[in-house]
C-alpha cells in the first residue's frame, strides 16, 4: 500500500483471491500526463507535442506475376523500436497486425462510390482485406531502448508498422519490375498498365 | 441493398425425393429448394429473392456421397459438400481439375454447408465447379414429376441464375464418367486476394494425350465468369487437338479463348484485364494441364 509498505499482498495471491474468492476482476486505476512537452512554435516549426514516437524499419519481400499483375507478400521483416517492450509477444502481434492491416490498404482495400455517390462495394464480398493465405511470414526483432517518459520506459507500439508497410510495398512493387505506382491501392490492373506504358517506350 | 432479417418463412424437410417435388408442385413459385443455403440465405436476407416456403433437401436420402466405378465413373450426389469433395481421394486423383476448383473455394466454414448441386442450380456467371465439370465431361441429372432426364453440364445453364432446371425439378446427381487413360486437367481462378473470393477469371482445361505422350488427342476447354454463362470454348480446343502441348501451341489456344470471351466491366475488373487474363490463365492450363496428363 503506498504510504504504509508494511501492509500488502502478494500479486499472485491478489489475483487468486479476487478471481476465486470474490469472482471478480481486479481493477486498479492510475493515470499520467506528459507534463513537459514543448508547444510548437509556429515561426520555426520547432517543438515536441508528444512523447513516445516509435521508430521502425521495414523489408518487405515481393514477387510480382508479370503477367497477371498480382502482388504476392513473401516476407516481412521489422526492426521495431518501441522503447523497452512490456510483453514481447503481444509488441509482436501489435506490429504484425498493423503491417497486415496495411498491406491491405496498399493492395486490395478501395471503397468505390458510383457517380451519385453511393458506396458500390459496401459489403465483406467487394471490399477485400488480407486473410491469413495473404499476408507475408512475419519477422520482428524489438530493439530495447528506454523513453524517459513512458511507463518502464515504453513507447507507443504497432502504428509505426502500419505506416512503413504500405511504402515498403510499394517500393518492393518497383524493384520487382521496375513500375512506380502512386496511388492505392497497388491493384494488379495498374501494375500491367504502366508496365505496357514503360515498353512502350 | 443492405443485409436484414431473414423474414418468417415455412420450412419443410421433406423424407424422400417424390415428397419434395410433391411440395415444390404444391407452393410453386412461392416456395424454394434449400440444400447448403449459402447463397441462398444471403439472397434472401438482401431480398433478391422473395419466397414463403423453403424446402430442405437435408433429410432427404439418397443425395449425398461419392461414388465411383469403372464402367460409369463418378456419381456425386446433389447434397455432397464441397469440402467432402476436397477430401475425397478419387477426385483428387482422377478429377483433379474438379479438385483444384473446390480447394480454392470459399472458407472452410462454407465449404462444409455449401454443395455442389447448389453451386451449379444457384448458377452464377462465376460458379468455380462449373468450368471443371463442363472440361471434364459432366452431367447432370434432374429428376421431377414426370420422370428423370440427363442434362449436359454446358447446356445447363441458360444465364446470370438462370438453368434448365425446372420449377419442380432436383438436381439428385453430377455423373462424370472415367477419364480416358493418358489424360490430365487442371482449373486455374484467378482472384483479388488468395482465398475467399469470386472468380475474375476461371479457365478449366482437360487433355488427352495419344500413346507416345506428346500429340493431344481430346481437348476440353471451359471459362467461367466471363461471359453469362460458364463456357465451352470450342475454337480452343480445336487449335489443341492433334498438336504438341508446348508454349506455342498453349499460347495459341489462349489467345482463341481471349477472344472468345464475353466479360463484363464491373468493380472486380475490366472487360479487358479480363479478356488478357483468360489468354494468361489459358496457356499455362494448358501445360499444367500437358504436364499432368504425362504423368498420369
Amino acid at each position: 500500500m503506498r504510504g504504509d509498505p508494511e501492509r500488502g499482498i502478494d500479486w499472485l495471491r491478489a489475483v487468486r483471491k479476487a478471481y476465486y474468492e470474490k469472482g471478480a476482476p481486479l481493477y486498479g486505476r492510475g493515470n499520467w500526463a506528459a507534463l513537459d512537452i514543448d508547444i510548437v512554435d509556429w515561426k520555426t516549426g520547432k517543438g515536441n507535442l508528444c512523447h513516445g514516437l516509435d521508430f521502425i524499419a521495414t523489408a518487405v519481400e515481393v514477387a510480382v506475376d508479370k503477367e497477371t499483375g498480382k502482388v504476392d507478400l513473401i516476407k516481412a521483416v521489422h526492426g521495431d523500436d518501441a522503447g523497452q517492450p512490456i510483453n514481447p509477444a503481444t509488441l509482436e502481434g501489435q506490429v504484425n497486425g498493423g503491417s497486415a492491416h496495411m498491406s491491405g490498404h496498399a493492395l486490395w482495400e478501395e471503397s468505390l462510390y458510383d457517380e451519385k455517390g453511393r458506396s458500390m462495394n459496401h459489403t465483406w464480398r467487394d471490399y477485400k482485406q488480407p486473410t491469413a493465405m495473404d499476408v507475408p511470414e512475419y519477422f520482428v526483432e524489438h530493439v530495447h531502448t528506454h523513453d524517459p517518459y513512458g511507463p518502464f520506459g515504453a513507447k507507443g507500439a504497432g502504428e509505426a508498422s502500419s505506416c512503413s508497410t504500405m511504402a515498403a510495398i510499394a517500393n518492393g512493387v518497383y524493384d520487382a519490375v521496375g513500375v512506380r505506382i502512386k496511388d492505392l491501392p497497388i491493384t494488379p490492373e495498374k501494375i500491367l498498365e504502366a508496365l505496357k506504358r514503360k515498353e512502350g517506350k | 441493398m443492405f443485409i436484414r432479417r431473414l423474414p418468417a418463412f415455412e420450412y419443410h424437410t421433406p423424407a424422400t425425393l417424390p415428397e419434395a417435388i410433391g411440395l415444390m408442385g404444391r407452393y410453386g413459385e412461392t416456395a424454394r429448394l434449400i440444400a447448403g443455403g449459402t447463397d441462398l440465405l444471403v439472397a434472401i436476407k438482401r431480398r433478391e429473392v422473395a419466397c414463403n416456403h423453403l424446402i430442405s433437401l437435408a433429410a432427404v436420402e439418397g443425395l449425398k456421397g461419392i461414388t465411383f466405378n469403372d464402367k460409369e465413373g463418378l456419381r456425386i450426389g446433389s447434397l455432397t459438400t464441397l469440402s467432402e469433395i476436397e477430401r475425397s481421394d478419387v477426385v483428387r486423383q482422377m478429377y483433379t481439375p474438379l479438385w483444384d476448383a473446390v480447394s480454392v473455394m470459399a472458407s472452410a466454414q462454407v465449404k462444409n454447408l455449401a454443395t455442389i448441386g447448389g453451386n451449379l442450380a444457384s448458377a452464377v456467371p462465376s460458379a468455380d465447379t462449373a468450368p471443371p465439370l463442363i472440361a471434364l465431361s459432366a452431367s447432370v441429372c434432374l429428376k421431377g414429376r414426370t420422370g428423370e432426364r440427363i442434362c449436359k453440364v454446358e447446356d445447363f445453364f441458360l444465364g446470370p441464375k438462370a438453368c434448365c432446371c425446372g420449377k419442380d425439378e432436383i438436381v439428385t446427381d453430377i455423373l462424370i464418367p472415367k477419364p480416358e487413360p493418358l489424360s490430365g486437367g487442371c482449373y486455374l481462378k484467378l482472384m483479388r486476394r488468395h482465398a475467399m473470393d469470386l472468380a475474375l477469371v476461371g479457365v478449366a482445361v482437360c487433355l488427352t494425350l495419344g500413346k507416345d505422350k506428346t500429340l493431344c488427342t481430346g481437348a476440353r476447354v471451359a471459362l467461367g465468369a466471363v461471359a453469362p454463362t460458364p463456357i465451352r470454348v470450342l475454337e480452343a480446343e480445336e487449335r489443341l487437338k492433334g498438336k504438341p502441348i508446348d508454349e506455342s501451341t498453349a499460347g495459341e489456344a489462349g489467345r482463341v479463348a481471349g477472344g472468345q470471351c464475353r466479360p463484363i466491366t464491373d468493380l472486380r475488373s475490366s472487360l479487358e484485364y479480363r479478356c488478357s487474363m483468360v489468354e494468361v490463365l489459358m496457356r499455362r492450363a494448358v501445360m499444367e494441364a500437358g504436364k499432368r496428363a504425362r504423368a498420369m
